[in-house]
């Protein structure tokens, strides 16, 4: 194994320098040495930390076409979550000096305080904190963002999205999509109420534009509405008065769940509608019949009175159906805002 | 986006105000452009106000609001700005029904009103920000000339300073008929476009004299609230315990939190501008108001980042919460920024939970204390003390040195000249500019310290008070009395004293560290000749003069 130097390039002209192995990351890396890059998915699929390298020999290894283009690729752009240096690298991202966090990711330990299965395969898994109780790490989350759990002898990590925004009672709650191989998944599997988890974060990037004057959409499948539901609930404590849509898609009713809490949402939104989407639809089913996709293309072609903003999160196929929509109807994306993941 | 209302607006060649999408303050050109908007949407409603002769406590206690919530650094929530532009669109509606009713009931044929009286916001966002240009406030510059529009915002920003010093009177239950009348009267007069110079004039003079009253209200207010001020000795430096920040300047909220933290094991910390705080003996009673943290708003970022609890900001002035303590930042009344909680109906419980689960301070430090509290009752207490150190010659003159801080390096302007200032003047200080030295020791004439800390910039009629007083004592005018006001402004408050000092004819004032961009030329030379109004030199020249 060997260890280069990269030097990365802010957009303002600044630098940060730190050691990388040649079998890892340069994200993970960076982390390692306690300088936080900003950074999304950290799995190739969300394009978050592409950057462009100016010297050097890298290898890049399972990313999504979707994340970076042949094309990007063919102009030196990279995905530093998957890129590994094979000689000393500089890079040069698209974002300012002031983005990145200096210092270690916290982590602290808390109990299951409830793991409750909403699906066959989907667990809702709550959490408190149980030590470092000075610094509650439910304190910092801004909705949208995921932590990154593990057991506590460390053995087995996942990163997953959290499901409710910040708050001051040291709970994190979560919708786990449950492996039949999933290292983790098999954890979750044995884990009892009581039992202890170790939480590190909250990171990711994925968040309510703060300077939305306009209504938003919130779109998503399967665990994939675990942000939008964070971010749905932080609107609902902070009173605001846009207008707020969820459209959620399945294949089957079975696969639905979390219905109290979108009818817990209309009672606290000013405005809110939520629409069930199914594209294998029971005879009488009384929500969208077809995919989330096809309920987006519709509400499109049949023209909205106010462009909204657009919050998509789901599987990378699921978040490109709904990027293509958005894109051939002329959405400008500076109203998108996405995570996508694997599987 | 077209703002000029503070002293950090911007100044690129000719082009004055900040017009690009981003104000100095951080505030974001929707947001100055929904908040145009509201101000004239106002200015509208009081045209219907002023004609139906009778104060509608709705809408005076909505003007108030609407007005203070424009001030810098209030407000930057362009939501919220929404949401207040549909209210004003109601109000409007209501008001112009009344009117309608009360002129068919007598008989007379309804005016003629202004565009702004009949502005009907659109419902969708965009449209919305389209129609602000019609709210711009140099919208009809070319036309009518910079003269008139810097008179007009001149007026308006006093309104705005007015307002705030209102809404704090309001929300301990003091107001009157006469304050809401004259302010709709005079936002009436602002919605005809006026464009006569001298007439602009006359009414800003007007907004000063409405100033006086709505300081003497507020101090009143506080007052009959609070007790009068005491001289007091307060904590710079933190005790060992759960905590809790609040800075701005209402001493409402402040008390409310006070009674709602009683007995339960956390301390609260006055922060800038609350410092006064501890001069009232209903507020000091509680044994949990253990000190005040910090020093001027300008501070903030790092000193709220380094505070181990959560942090309560009442009004002005609040910049960017960094992330490392939004999620502890709370707002009250006025007082907004997306994505930061706001404190509804007095209920401090929110803030009271994240006080419970943060560190708070571990240990206590060693004490370190500053004296405040030389308010309206102590100062006509030590009258005596202060006349016959001056008939004695031991004091030879006196400096108000006050209003705003802020973060341009030319404010060190103020710190020389409290260092500079001879041994044998006294200098009262009042707003938080006098976080520029209210630390040094800078001794005592006659057992009393030759800083006294009169308190609050809306104090500022303390001082006004005490000056009216010397003169009776002395039997001459405040002009010839041996006092100089070295006045520091920021923002529109200090507009509004600015103002009420032109209208008490006060002749000779420093006003910096840089003068008001609206103010053109000709209406500096004006100022100049009418009253004196000085631009800072140097700290030793200005001293020289004054003392010459």
């Amino acid at each position: 194994m060997s260890v280069f130097q990269i030097t990365l390039t802010t957009i303002d002209a600044q630098q940060v320098q730190f050691d990388c192995a040649s079998d890892e990351d340069i994200i993970s890396a960076a982390e390692r040495q306690h300088i936080i890059l900003p950074q999304q998915c950290r799995t190739g699929a969300c394009g978050f930390c592409t950057a462009s390298t100016v010297s050097g020999e890298f290898e890049l290894k399972n990313y999504n076409v979707a994340a970076l283009s042949d094309e990007q690729r063919a102009n030196q752009q990279t995905l530093l979550c998957k890129t590994y240096p094979r000689s000393a690298l500089e890079v040069h991202a698209a974002y300012p000096y002031g983005s990145i966090q200096f210092g270690e990711i916290p982590h602290a330990t808390f109990t299951i305080v409830s793991k409750t299965m909403v699906t066959d395969n989907v667990l809702h898994l709550v959490l408190t904190q149980s030590d470092d109780m000075d610094n509650l790490l439910s304190a910092n989350i801004v909705a949208g963002q995921y932590m990154q759990l593990m057991s506590p002898d460390g053995a087995t990590v996942r990163a997953y999205s959290l499901a409710c925004p910040s708050n001051w009672e040291g709970r994190l709650e979560f919708y786990i999509q449950l492996w039949p191989d999933g290292e983790f998944s098999q954890f979750l599997r044995q884990a009892s109420e009581g039992d202890a988890v170790i939480a590190r974060g909250p990171q990711g990037q994925f968040a309510l534009s703060e300077l939305g004057l306009k209504p938003r959409w919130f779109i998503g499948g399967g665990t994939g509405i675990a942000p939008l539901l964070a971010m749905l609930r932080q609107l609902a404590e902070f009173g605001d008065p846009l207008p707020a849509r969820l459209l959620v898609g399945a294949r089957h009713a079975p696969l639905l769940f979390a219905h109290e809490q979108y009818d817990e949402l209309k009672q606290q939104l000013a405005d809110f509608e939520y629409q069930l989407c199914l594209s294998q639809p029971p005879e009488d089913w009384s929500g969208h019949h077809g995919s989330v996709v096809q309920a987006l293309n519709e509400a499109l072609q049949n023209g909205l009175t106010e462009m909204p903003e657009f919050y998509l999160c789901g599987s990378e196929r699921l978040v490109n159906g709904l990027l293509t929509v958005l894109d051939e109807a002329g959405v400008d994306r500076s109203l998108v805002f996405f995570e996508r993941f694997a599987g | 986006m077209f703002c000029i209302q503070c002293e950090q607006t911007q100044i690129n060649g000719n082009v004055l105000g900040c017009v690009t999408q981003q104000g100095s303050c951080g505030k974001t050109a929707n947001t100055a452009d929904l908040q145009d908007i509201l101000v004239y949407q106002i200015q509208g409603i009081a045209q219907y106000h002023h004609r139906l002769g009778k104060v509608d406590q709705e809408v005076a206690e909505f003007t108030l609001h609407g007005l203070f919530t424009t001030l810098t650094n209030v407000n930057f929530n362009a939501t919220q700005f929404v949401a207040l532009i549909n209210q004003a669109a109601q109000l409007r509606d209501r008001l112009q029904a009344q009117y309608a009713q009360v002129c068919a009931a007598n008989g007379s044929t309804p005016e003629t009103l202004s565009e702004a009286a009949h502005f009907v916001p659109a419902t969708g966002v965009n449209e919305l920000l389209t129609q602000a240009k019609v709210a711009c406030l140099n919208a009809d510059a070319d036309t009518v000339g910079e003269d008139v529009v810097g008179l007009r915002v001149l007026i308006l920003y006093g309104l705005k300073g007015v307002a705030a010093y209102a809404y704090h009177a309001w929300m301990l239950g003091f107001k009157t008929d006469e304050i809401s009348a004259e302010l709709a009267r005079l936002l009436d007069y602002l919605a005809t476009q006026p464009t006569d110079i001298e007439e602009l004039f006359k009414e800003a003079l007007a907004v000063g004299e409405l100033n006086l009253t709505v300081m003497a209200l507020l101090d009143q207010a506080n007052t009959e609230s609070f007790g009068g001020q005491e001289v007091s000795s307060v904590r710079t430096t933190p005790v060992e315990g759960k905590a809790i920040l609040v800075s701005g300047h209402d001493l409402h909220d402040l008390q409310q939190l006070l009674e709602q933290t009683k007995d339960q094991g956390i301390n609260v910390y006055t922060h800038g501008e609350l410092l006064p705080a501890h001069a009232y003996p209903k507020l000091k009673a509680y044994p949990h108001l253990v000190g005040n943290y910090g020093g001027a708003w300008q501070n903030q970022q790092q000193e709220f980042t380094d505070f181990p609890g959560p942090i309560v900001m009442t009004s002005n002035c609040l910049i960017e919460p960094r992330p490392a303590y939004r999620q502890r930042l709370f707002t009250c009344g006025p007082v907004g920024w997306q994505g930061v909680r706001h404190i509804q109906n007095g209920n401090f419980a929110p803030v009271i939970q994240v006080a419970k689960a943060t560190a708070g301070f571990k240990e206590t430090a060693p004490e370190k204390c500053i004296t405040t509290g030389f308010g309206r009752h102590t100062l006509f207490n030590s009258a005596g003390v202060v006349v016959d150190a001056i008939k004695q010659g031991a004091v030879k003159h006196l400096f108000l040195i006050g209003g705003c801080d802020g973060a341009v390096p030319g404010r060190n302007y103020y710190t020389e000249l409290a260092e500079q200032a001879p041994k044998d003047t006294v200098i009262l200080t009042l707003g938080c500019g006098k976080y520029r030295f209210n630390q040094l020791d800078l001794g005592t004439i006659g057992g009393l310290p030759r800083v006294l800390d009169v308190g609050q910039c809306n104090d500022a009629y303390a001082a006004i008070e005490i000056a009216k007083a010397l003169a009776g004592v002395f039997e001459c005018g405040v002009n010839d009395l041996p006092l100089s006001l070295m006045v520091s402004w920021f923002e529109q408050k200090a507009t509004a004293v600015f103002l009420s000092l032109l209208a008490l004819d006060v002749h000779n004032i420093h006003l910096g560290p840089t003068l008001p961009a609206y103010l053109t030329p000709n209406l500096l030379n004006v100022l100049q000749t009418r009253y004196g109004v000085k631009a800072n030199q140097t700290a030793q020249a200005d001293l020289q003069a004054a003392l010459a």
